[in-house]
């Protein structure tokens, strides 16, 4: 059966019920049409369940890059070396034999994909041991590399991995090669035309990503000194917005923004940085100040909350709750701020999951899972923590994922 | 519809395979230059950024790769050259003090002379010397190599291994008295 997209395999179900509804098609069409398309549903948890797994791995990929970069002096070169490519092998000898055996596609595709980043790791391991900057040669053999593997293994997260490396590799050497600007635009937009012609999100967004940095460079952006300046809040808002309206109900939609923002902000806040430039700001504003402020989005929030069913409410409560915090723990000094911030996305985490797990809705499960890892990951590139506990918490978190996915889907399948 | 055919086990073998050839590739003029190598020392102005991947290192920045600019500004941007080097005055007045090795010329094509040579390029106005830029530094010594950077007097020295085929490889980082061995 030919790769439905992801839009279809969401659009069909309502729509037959509407067509045999409307007298279109005849119940006795709509159970063969039913049928014919079971496999599309089976699919999508398919790629669902792909998701979560690479997601863990990816996470597992950054301990192991922490542990690489902990740059352990007691370890021999020889030992470090052996580990890192035992490693790399392992996870790809593994996802292998689970291809091979047509069991727990899912996982095959995350452990081969954890292999694949692994040739990162080690590349990174012999620039720290032989002292070089391995950017460009690195970025382009770490791309072959993974080109390598996808053939191989008819892996499609590799795949992608192969196509934003290069777009990496020619980002690096734009500034050099004649051309390399427009080689660069060429690679995004073709990327997203193979995605669309294979029906395959994943490459479309990979496609649509590039495509971001690349214009992102060619306008004089360095990627390495790039400051997220008032632009990209804006921008987030703007995405929102543009979903929001594209939901059609406007008044949920800006439910949500709130939300998001809320969200959004107490990710920005959970950077020590910023916290401890909020609290050192927030010094200088009057409550007062605080209040004419946050006071208005406060009570917009709380009529809104009127219209929004009742399992939102509690998801404003902790809206409302960061309001608060904001208004308040400020005073308190940077850590108080920062402690808010992460109980704020904590709280956020927990509701979602909770709400995933007891009506095995995936929507909040992704948006609980994605907001976790984000945090996770947002401290991977603070340099303030350890460079080990790094290492260890993002190998816990990324196990954590993968069973906490499998077990997701495992209900699920369960309960249908 | 036709069932997709079963993985082979070639297909494990060529995929490691290439990995491992990759990474040989990159490895061997490195170990190759540290096998069998001129020893060359160089003065350098380090500073400390970090690598979210590979970790803590000190960016250095090579007396020479000024001087070679300052020799050659008609250069396009891109140019792969050659500099070689020569020993010149002792590094400090103690006897067992190393030579700090300087310029003799830049070229754009590979010297035949018995010189040492190292490969470098010329990329956003200035000239780097080709896998050398970089010292890295385990994290439980990052304060000490921090404190003794703040502390210099006068800009570091670097033992660097170059190889026949003018691949550099850093050995040791000195700054003032205290010596940093690369691991």
């Amino acid at each position: 059966m030919r790769p439905w997209s992801w839009a279809f395999r969401r659009a069909l179900p309502p729509e037959l019920d509407a067509w045999e509804a409307e007298g279109l098609i005849t119940p006795e069409a709509a159970g063969i049409l039913r049928d014919r398309y079971a496999a599309a549903h089976r699919e999508a948890a398919a790629d669902a369940n792909l998701a979560v797994y690479l997601l863990g791995g990816l996470l597992v990929f950054g301990g192991m890059a922490s542990f690489v970069a902990w740059n352990w002096a007691s370890m021999p070169a020889p030992l470090k070396l052996a580990v890192g490519l035992g490693v790399m092998v392992g996870f790809e000898l593994a996802g292998f034999v689970l291809l091979r055996r047509r069991e727990r596609s899912g996982l095959a595709q995350a452990l081969v994909f954890v292999g694949a980043l692994g040739f990162g790791a080690n590349l990174a391991l012999l620039a720290q041991l032989y002292h070089f900057d391995p950017d460009v040669v690195g970025l382009l053999a770490w791309a072959a590399a993974s080109g390598g593997v996808a053939l191989a293994t008819r892996s499609l997260p590799c795949g992608a991995l192969a196509a934003a490396l290069v777009f990496a590799w020619l980002l690096a050497r734009g500034a050099d090669v004649p051309g390399g600007a427009l080689s660069a635009h060429l690679a995004w937009a073709g990327t997203v035309v193979a995605g669309r012609l294979v029906r395959s999100d994943g490459l479309v967004v990979v496609g649509l990503v590039g495509g971001a940095l690349t214009v992102g460079v060619c306008a004089g952006v360095e990627p390495a000194t790039f400051h997220a300046g008032f632009e990209v809040p804006i921008a987030f808002a703007a995405a929102g917005v543009g979903l929001a309206y594209r939901r059609g109900d406007v008044g949920e939609g800006v439910l949500r923004l709130s939300g998001g923002v809320v969200v959004l902000a107490a990710f920005l806040v959970g950077f020590s940085d910023v916290a401890a430039f909020l609290a050192e700001e927030s010094r200088k504003v009057r409550l007062l100040d605080s209040l004419l402020g946050f006071g208005p989005p406060l009570l917009v929030g709380w009529l809104g909350a009127q219209r929004v069913p009742e399992e939102r409410k509690p998801g404003l409560l902790v809206a409302a709750g960061m309001v608060t915090a904001l208004l308040v723990v400020p005073r308190l000094g940077a850590p108080m701020v920062w402690l808010a911030a992460h109980a704020v996305l904590a709280g956020r985490v927990a509701w979602d999951l909770r709400r995933s797990l007891t009506r095995l809705e995936r929507g909040p499960f992704w948006s609980g899972l994605l907001l976790g890892v984000a945090v996770v990951v947002a401290r991977f590139l603070e340099i303030d923590t350890g460079l080990l506990a790094k290492a260890v918490a993002f190998v816990l978190a990324g196990v954590a994922v993968l069973f906490a996915g499998h077990e997701f889907e495992k209900r699920r399948e369960v309960d249908r | 519809m036709t069932a997709t055919p079963r993985l082979g086990w070639w297909r494990l073998g060529a995929m490691v395979g290439l990995q491992l050839i990759l990474l040989a590739l990159i490895a061997f003029p490195r170990v190759e230059a540290i096998r069998s190598g001129a020893t060359v020392w160089l003065r350098t102005t380090p500073v400390d950024p970090y690598d979210p991947l590979a970790g803590y290192y000190v960016t250095l920045r090579y007396e020479v790769e000024r001087e070679a600019l300052e020799a050659r500004p008609d250069l396009a941007q891109g140019t792969r050259l050659w500099l070689t080097l020569v020993p010149g005055q002792p590094a400090t007045e103690a006897r067992d003090a190393p030579p700090v090795w300087r310029l003799q010329a830049v070229h754009t094509e590979r010297p035949l002379g018995p010189e040492a040579a190292v490969r470098a390029t010329l990329k956003n106005g200035r000239v780097r010397i080709d896998g050398a830029g970089r010292f890295f530094v385990p994290e439980d010594a990052r304060a000490r190599v921090e404190e003794a950077l703040r502390e210099a007097p006068e800009p570091a020295l670097v033992e660097l291994r170059v190889g026949a085929d003018g691949v550099a490889v850093v050995r040791s980082l000195w700054v003032g008295s205290r010596g940093f061995e690369a691991r």
